[in-house]
């Protein structure tokens, strides 16, 4: 191997492994408070939410339904 | 104000690692740096806030940040006694005999870097860690592409030369 290549591939390292990856501005965004209309926002949708899940029917399967007629019942084993 | 804010995150952008590089050259710890970089910038940001009217932003922050990692290194120094060998980057993803044979040539590495002038660290770091071509160096240091081979074969040189003698 080059000794010139060498040495490049050992400062890229050098410096690869020491470059802060992100760089962090100074100035970073600031964490705003969330707005009336966000918060009112967010308040339904959980209102929405909740009223759908109390009132949603619940799901039957029909094969367990004792009025149907239709459920498959296991035979027990008999000797 | 916006415009302000556009422009001072566009110039970050652009020249926050060319910042960390100078920074680097003279106060060699990556994370110190960093803050040093930061700091070059958050002083840009307070002068146009005071209504300060800076003609090259991009000379301006690299001045600032060589200042004051210049005087950050000499405060570590006399802090520390010493100025503490930035050899635990990376190791961390490393099966641990190879971490031990990458640290030994990475303070080598860091060690000789150290014995060269504080020029020769930037110039090294603008070509390595920024990847920057010689017309790219030679506008940021205001000098010509010629001047910028020349340097760079010397600096080469005198760490080879420095690496070499070492046991």
């Amino acid at each position: 191997m080059n000794d010139d290549d060498a040495l490049d591939r050992r400062l890229r390292e050098y410096y690869r492994e020491r470059l802060p990856r992100p760089f962090r501005s100074p100035l970073r965004p600031v964490r705003r408070t969330p707005s009336r209309l966000s918060l009112a926002a967010s308040m339904l949708i959980v209102t929405v939410a909740a009223w759908y899940a109390a009132t949603r029917p619940i799901h039957r399967p029909e094969s367990l339904s004792l009025e149907s007629g239709t459920a498959t019942v296991p035979v027990p084993f008999r000797r | 104000m916006a415009d302000r804010r556009a422009e001072f995150d566009r110039l970050f952008l652009a020249h926050a690692r060319e910042a960390w590089a100078v920074a680097y050259a003279r106060r060699p710890d990556a994370d110190a740096a960093h803050d040093i970089a930061q700091e070059a910038f958050l002083r840009l940001w307070m002068a146009w806030q005071d209504g300060e009217t800076i003609r090259q932003p991009r000379a301006w922050l690299l001045r600032v940040a060589r200042n004051l990692a210049e005087d950050d290194a000499k405060s570590a120094f006399r802090r520390n006694g010493t100025r503490p060998p930035d050899q635990l980057a990376g190791l961390a993803d490393r099966p641990v005999a190879d971490a031990v044979v990458h640290a030994e040539r990475d303070a080598a590495l860091h060690s000789a870097l150290q014995q060269l002038s504080a020029e020769d660290r930037e110039l090294l770091a603008l070509r390595y860690a920024l990847d920057y071509d010689t017309p790219n160096i030679a506008a940021l240091l205001d000098t010509t592409p010629a001047a910028v081979l020349m340097r760079l074969s010397r600096a080469r040189q005198r760490l080879a030369t420095i690496l070499g003698t070492e046991p």
